[in-house]
């Protein structure tokens, strides 16, 4: 009896947690999806003045760790607690990965294929079309973000509704109690595996489908004031508004440029290492398991699957074993677990964007391996890498627990900075430091955007 | 003449399915081939057995020692972030490094298309795109020429004068040739004899010209009833040399 | 393609330069103390012995995993010569798990010996107190809450609110209230205190922050607390609670030796320095810090230990008792908020 009422050995307090958990997860994945998904495909369908303003506006809560947005919101409204402040600060990250993901895949759709949409039913066809081509990439972006809530425990903790997170910490935090810590996250992993495993099934194929259209021109709708006006209004609301919380203070203090950019120059080179460090494992490990998995439908189910398990799994665990080897390589190594899941997406997505009669072309020919490896599968596949490697880095850059468990001393991050120094510092500061990170991050993304000329 | 490419009851299976059995076939220097049949009756996956891009399922090929072969893919194959160039230069892996340029300029040259060398694949028109890939066959002189329905796509006119250079550049070099083809105007235009597979098996092989006279297969039986009827409707004046 | 490997290449070289170590004069230290406070005191010990100070900080505010357990991961290869926590309770875990090494420094702050360990494991220095903080808007003047006990009263009912009790300070003060109380009182306590609607929150900034926007009308939590909300000029006020009952809580940092630690004697030096009456005068005045050492000058508006009634509680024991009740009826009574 006892082991029934207490499975793995978890208290009942735990698994009612994990309910609480779940439900977040749930209602974030359903609502970044039911909002993400549209807006990412009418982004990328549609010309409109301000469209590149309006990806980077979705791009933002990207670069933000999840606990600020939800002190930006904390401070916004005056919440009671309960579940819908919480599954609006995780949607403020789950709706612009969602848009963006849908974006992509919309930006996969050829000309001839638009065309094809329009003259069977015009413009509105064309955008089911589009929705529906997007579909998998976005339900698997929605899925991600619905698993990636439950490692985090920040906006539940911020916002009163503690979720399973929140007890794995306590366990740390408070117990120190590793081995506790540790089954508490094997079962959190195993239900988003649960959850998650069904839709990775399902679509993990269709997102792998190849490009085979020599003619990939986007193809180009016109969209009117009102709709432009929406996207914005959209993208806003779900970017701007905690961002808006956030830096309220600066309204009404002495903005404290010089202090918080000591702060800034003290940590910005590690914050860059950190970052293009995870960004490089995620995407190289990432790249080395989608050449793996290749074709193989089933290979490609499981690493879906697995990459869904992993972004469940609360980076601190990992991080916890890797503290004996503390180094700048090791927190990079840890942080990269954070931008697998989606660099293994990426790069499922570019392999298998890659025609199989390229690799006999290059055997007929007696090209060798490591040659069409480096020359033709390397750089086609780069196109795909470097957006991964910028998400891997910006979800590494936003993960302070890691950074806070294992880097050496003096080489901290600046949202480590920006972590510590909020407990007690003038609330201008706190905001200022807001500032200029997120001014930090999205200029690297303005840079990489046209550095390596997305499309 | 020792025959470059022999060929033994060959069988390929797909998911239990088969695809084709007994197929046995020569391709000796100089040989034109076309490979025909209808969508779906395994030419391809014929060709990939060939060319060595797959093990058959049962039954022996032999390859002629140190057999040099160029391949002209159904969809091209073009690498698309190389220059046309880097596409004929990379498939150049028997020379050394310093004279591929040259090698795939003359490549590109029989094809006409050396202007292009500079361009991206994908800013190319068809025709020439189904000229860079030609060029990429040849380039290292091969022995024996694989082309997959490389003008299925293609307008009539563009087509015809494609065979044509296809034709002058597979004589150039002195390759043997075998074609994979739905269209017997295509197989009549570049190839000597022909093996027409139907209903997963060798339906007839031989001369073209003794084929098309007393076809077999449904395929063959089809166009020369067509050229009939061209021949009655057109009174005649419509001379085709077969 | 050069492009494609030149960037990963030049962050190869850039992080190819070995990253810990770090040049052989210097001092590692890790601290819970808040990292706007602790920082200028480090750069003024390496201004004055030109000994170069790692400083790794950590907040009670997001509570991640805790410098605590990287120091407990870190037992079998010291990175840390120093911890400097922000209450003692911290310091006694680590003595309990054999991190800590005994010093004895030459001139303790802490004269009369009450909050250090005696062993010498850890040593106490200025201390911040565990306070009721008001809005000065809500709370009429007269009605000002002045114990704990105005946290039970009707008509505060649901206006009330403390941070997590398992966490940070207010973890001590629980431990602190279960010493004194003793278990069965103290679990009434706390019953009555959910039983009246105290609404409990993430942290003692959250405690800050929702006071002084107006949420709450009153909550417990730190003298630095509410120092910096009257920084910000938000309508705040602070009582030392139970002045005329029990007492306030005092919660003194703690400097702690690493056993094994890579640069003992620095970190020696460094305990020395922050246990010096200038950094006690310095943490009054930039964090309203209680100096313990006499005669240390203090801002107006920051109270002497001497001028606080404080509540009685073996420092020493309280860490054994907190791992005692978080594992147990707080562990529960959180659960059920």
């Amino acid at each position: 009896m006892g082991n029934l009422a207490q499975p793995l050995g978890l208290d009942p307090p735990f698994w009612l947690a994990l309910g609480r958990s779940v439900l977040v997860g749930a209602c974030v994945a359903g609502l970044s999806l039911a909002a993400g998904w549209p807006l990412g495909v009418r982004a990328g369908l549609t010309d409109f003045p301000g469209r590149r303003l309006l990806l980077a506006l979705l791009a933002l809560p990207l670069l933000l760790p999840s606990f600020l947005v939800a002190i930006g919101l904390s401070m916004l409204w005056r919440g009671s607690g309960g579940v819908a402040p919480v599954v609006w600060a995780f949607a403020g990250l789950g709706i612009p990965l969602v848009a963006c993901a849908a974006f992509a895949a919309t930006l996969a759709l050829t000309r001839s294929q638009a065309d094809a949409a329009r003259l069977a039913g015009g413009e509105r066809h064309l955008l089911r079309l589009a929705r529906r081509s997007a579909f998998p990439l976005a339900g698997l972006a929605a899925t991600l973000a619905g698993v990636l809530t439950l490692a985090d425990p920040g906006p539940g903790q911020i916002l009163g509704w503690p979720g399973a997170a929140g007890e794995l910490l306590v366990s740390f935090a408070a117990h120190y109690d590793s081995a506790l810590a540790t089954r508490q996250a094997l079962a959190l992993t195993a239900v988003a595996a649960l959850f998650a495993w069904p839709l990775a099934w399902r679509l993990a194929p269709e997102v792998a489908v190849g490009l085979f259209a020599r003619d990939v021109a986007r193809p180009a709708m016109k969209a009117s004031r009102v709709t432009a006006g929406w996207l914005f209004l959209a993208g806003g609301f779900v970017t701007v508004l905690p961002l808006v919380g956030l830096l309220k203070p600066l309204l009404a203090h002495a903005w404290p440029v010089a202090r918080a950019w000591r702060e800034v120059s003290r940590t910005a080179a590690d914050t860059l290492i950190y970052a293009a460090l995870a960004a490089g494992f995620a995407v190289g490990l990432a790249f080395l398991l989608a050449w793996a998995a290749g074709r193989s439908a089933s290979r490609r189910r499981w690493l879906v699957a697995g990459a869904l398990a992993l972004f469940a799994l609360p980076p601190a665990l990992p991080a916890l074993w890797l503290i004996p080897w503390s180094a700048r390589v090791t927190v990079g190594l840890a942080l990269a677990l954070r931008g697998l899941p989606l660099a293994i997406l990426l790069a499922l997505r570019a392999v298998g964007s890659m025609p199989p009669s390229w690799a006999d072309a290059a055997r007929v020919h007696r090209v060798s391996r490591p040659t069409f490896f480096a020359r033709v599968a390397l750089p086609w596949c780069a196109r795909w890498a470097w957006p991964a490697a910028a998400i891997a880095a910006l979800l590494a850059t936003a993960e302070v627990g890691t950074v806070l468990l294992l880097h050496p001393p003096g080489h901290g991050s600046l949202p480590l900075a920006v972590f510590t120094i909020m407990a007690n510092a003038p609330e201008a500061l706190v905001a200022m430091l807001c500032l200029f990170y997120v001014l930090l991050a999205a200029a690297l993304a303005v840079a990489a955007q046209r550095f390596f000329s997305w499309r | 003449m020792k025959a470059l490419l022999q060929v033994r009851d060959l069988a390929q299976c797909h998911d239990s399915a088969t695809v084709f059995a007994n197929v046995s076939l020569a391709v000796a220097p100089g040989d034109r081939l076309a490979v025909m049949g209808a969508s779906g009756s395994g030419k391809t996956t014929l060709l990939r057995l060939l060319a060595g891009l797959a093990p058959p399922t049962r039954g022996a090929i032999e390859r002629a020692p140190d057999l040099r072969i160029g391949m002209v893919f159904q969809d091209l194959a073009l690498w698309p972030n190389l220059s046309v160039l880097d596409n004929v230069a990379l498939a150049l892996p028997g020379l050394p490094k310093p004279d591929r340029p040259r090698a795939a300029n003359a490549a590109l040259a029989a094809c006409h298309v050396a202007d292009l060398a500079s361009r991206q694949p994908g800013t190319l028109s068809i025709g020439q795109q189904q000229r860079v890939a030609l060029a990429r066959a040849i380039a290292g002189r091969p022995q024996l020429l694989l082309l997959d329905e490389p003008f299925s796509s293609l307008d009539p006119l563009l087509r015809e004068k494609l065979m044509a250079e296809v034709n002058q550049v597979v004589a150039e070099i002195g390759a043997a040739l075998v074609i994979v083809t739905h269209d017997p105007f295509e197989a009549l235009a570049l190839a000597r004899s022909a093996v027409v597979l139907e209903d997963g098996r060798v339906a007839e092989a031989g001369e073209l010209g003794t084929l098309l006279a007393n076809a077999q297969s449904r395929l063959l039986r089809q166009f020369a009833l067509r050229i009939e009827q061209f021949r009655g409707g057109l009174d005649k004046t419509f001379q085709l040399d077969l | 393609m050069k492009r494609f490997f030149s960037v990963p290449m030049a962050f190869v070289a850039l992080i190819g330069c070995k990253p810990g170590g770090g040049p052989f004069n210097s001092v590692v230290v890790y601290t819970s103390v808040d990292d706007v406070f602790a920082r200028p005191i480090c750069e003024r010990f390496q201004r004055e012995t030109g000994i170069e100070v790692k400083l790794v900080p950590d907040t009670e505010e997001t509570k991640s995993t805790g410098l605590l357990n990287r120091l407990l991961a870190e037992k079998a290869r010291p990175v840390a010569d120093v911890f400097w926590s922000g209450d003692p309770a911290r310091a006694g875990v680590l003595k309990a798990r054999g991190i800590s090494a005994p010093f004895k420094p030459a001139s303790p702050a802490d004269t009369t010996g009450r909050y250090s360990d005696p062993a010498g494991h850890w040593s106490a220095l200025s201390a911040r107190a565990r306070v009721i903080l008001y809005n000065t808007n809500l709370v009429a003047a007269g009605q000002e809450p002045r114990g704990l006990a105005d946290f039970l009263k009707p008509e505060w009912h649901g206006r009330a609110c403390l941070a997590n009790p398992l966490f940070g300070t207010t973890s001590m003060h629980a431990a602190a209230l279960f010493e004194v109380m003793g278990e069965a009182k103290a679990r009434e306590f706390f019953t009555a205190l959910k039983a009246n609607g105290v609404k409990m929150l993430s942290s003692n900034g959250e405690v800050k922050r929702r006071v002084a926007n107006g949420e709450f009308a009153f909550g417990l939590a730190d003298t630095d607390d509410a120092h910096e909300a009257a920084a910000d000029k938000k309508p705040v006020a602070a009582v030392y609670p139970d002045a005329e009952g029990g007492g306030t809580l005092v919660v003194p940092n703690a400097a702690v030796l690493i056993a094994g630690a890579p640069h003992p004697e620095n970190g020696k030096r460094f305990i020395e320095f922050l246990l010096s009456a200038a950094v006690e005068a310095e943490l009054a005045k930039s964090a309203a810090q209680m100096p313990l050492r006499p005669g240390v000058p203090v801002p107006s508006g920051v109270k002497r230990v001497e001028e606080v009634k404080t509540i009685s509680v073996d420092y020493e024991t309280l860490a054994a008792r907190l791992e005692h009740v978080a594992a147990g009826f707080l562990k529960d009574w959180v659960n059920q908020q």
